[in-house]
């Protein structure tokens, strides 16, 4: 008996991921039963141990943020304003059909509930899922509102995993380091993870102005449209490279792999449309 | 052993794993201890191979179904049945091969089977991963930095397993008794107790 069970693993173990989506199903009861022992145990250890970046009401950081959601809300009512007019444009236009409603985003909060058994592994599984009509790879994580935490990769009914933006794992991601105030002053790089939680990559030729300290936000069409300009982290390191192009490393200001909670970002079609088709023209 | 005791056990030890890992990891290497596998080192010293066997399956298996390995496009979660289930299998075995000769009253021999047994564990999911991105294109994995990792993992797995020893000594004598263990050496070391008398 031990001896067709062993064989059987080896051939588990060895067949093609085609033909064992199966096992993701039995994952599910799994947690779902080790959850009463886990989920307290990680809420005790976050509570002795808090996070690294948790800062104070009166720290300037905090207060930085602070002004930069108001300014950042300021900015997205004259945006709503602008596009408001633009859309009667477009309805006027068009003898009042609408074209392309625009996407929008429902927000869902959700605790990190573990992570994969091994760490190295980088998955973030959070406590809500289908149930919470999350939807995979065009629903993205946020944290503090502003900052990115990663992607949904996989949607269960009542979890989800999230594989956090700087994992190796993730692959490359364009961003944009803002040199000055506004994002005509911004100049794209290609990051990928380093592995120690940083990310390193090229900027583009052009680029001038680059300093440490500054922010670097997302803008990666290969990301859902929802989660441009989420804040990717900041410049730590600029260096020169021989053939002339800036290097870069990045820090994120709130490490994925530390957060104990989140923000999920879903979009919403408009009603009739599926989600995530709002994007487009 | 009392298989309804032996489950309680990897239940509880299995929620420590997911549930302190986290917090115990040392930074961004990703080692932490694995609870469920110094778990199975303590059951695979006092039981019959088999029985140690089947309880590194199960064991294995457990590890594999909380496993969320990201896909090469980063884009889903693959969720893998056996690699870690062969390697618990392979790190019980392995305990109970070296049993025999340890001399299990110095407290480092616990730790030191944990070390090795942890990387072991470890090293076979590791190779069976990587034998299957050769053709698996949903599964990549880095296979230096998780046998660097692993052998971060096993080390600190030691550590862990140095202090429980140090704290659970008290109640080992209650902790056997409730596994049913059978305590002769001999009854371990050969497997069937009628076999030990005849070797005496």
């Amino acid at each position: 008996m031990l001896a067709i069970a062993l064989v059987a693993a080896t051939a588990l173990a060895l067949a093609p991921t085609r033909l064992t989506r199966w096992a993701g199903w039995l994952a599910d009861p799994v947690t779902f039963v080790i959850q009463p022992i886990a989920h307290p145990v990680t809420r005790a250890t976050r509570w002795l141990l808090p996070e690294r970046d948790a800062l104070g009401i009166d720290d300037p950081r905090v207060r930085a943020l602070a002004l930069e959601r108001d300014e950042s809300r300021r900015s997205l009512r004259q945006a709503e304003l602008r596009i408001e007019q633009l859309e009667r444009q477009v309805r006027d236009l068009q003898s009042g059909v609408p074209v392309a409603p625009g996407a929008r985003v429902r927000q869902i909060w959700a605790p990190v509930t573990g992570r994969s058994s091994n760490l190295g592994d980088g998955s973030i599984r959070i406590g809500a899922g289908r149930a919470e009509r999350i939807e995979e790879v065009v629903s993205v994580a946020t944290t503090r509102g502003v900052h990115l935490v990663g992607r949904v990769i996989e949607v269960r009914a009542q979890t989800a995993w999230i594989l956090p933006f700087n994992h190796p794992g993730a692959g490359p991601i364009e961003g944009v380091v803002l040199a000055g105030a506004t994002l005509a002053e911004g100049f794209g790089c290609l990051l990928r993870g380093r592995g120690d939680g940083s990310l390193e990559g090229d900027m583009v030729a052009d680029a001038r102005g680059i300093e440490a300290g500054q922010l670097v936000r997302l803008r990666d069409e290969a990301w859902p449209e929802i989660a441009q300009m989420l804040v990717l982290g900041r410049v730590a390191e600029v260096e020169r490279k021989e053939n002339g192009r800036l290097r870069v490393v990045v820090i994120p200001e709130v490490d994925p792999a530390r957060v104990s909670e989140v923000v999920v970002r879903v979009p919403e079609a408009a009603p009739g449309l599926p989600a995530g088709a709002g994007g487009g023209g | 052993m009392n298989w309804l005791v032996f489950f309680i056990g990897a239940w509880v030890m299995m929620g420590l794993e997911l549930g302190l890992r986290d917090g115990l990891a040392l930074g961004p290497t990703g080692g932490a201890p694995s609870f469920a596998l110094i778990y199975l080192v303590f059951v695979a010293l006092s039981s019959p191979k088999r029985t140690a066997m089947w309880a590194g399956a199960g064991v294995g298996l457990l590890l594999d179904l909380t496993r969320a390995l990201p896909a090469a496009d980063g884009l889903r979660v693959v969720t893998t049945i056996g690699p870690m289930t062969l390697g618990a299998t392979l790190a019980a075995y392995t305990v109970v091969q070296v049993r025999g000769v340890l001399y299990q009253r110095n407290p480092f021999t616990g730790p030191i089977v944990v070390a090795v047994a942890v990387f072991l564990a470890h090293l076979l999911g590791i190779a069976t991963l990587e034998l299957r991105s050769w053709y698996d294109s949903a599964v990549d994995l880095a296979a230096v930095r998780e046998v660097a990792r692993s052998a971060l993992t096993a080390a600190y797995s030691a550590g862990v397993a140095l202090l429980l020893g140090v704290l659970l000594k008290p109640i080992l004598p209650l902790l056997a008794a409730a596994f049913q263990f059978d305590t002769t050496p001999s009854a371990w070391r050969w497997g069937h107790g009628r076999r030990a008398s005849s070797h005496r």
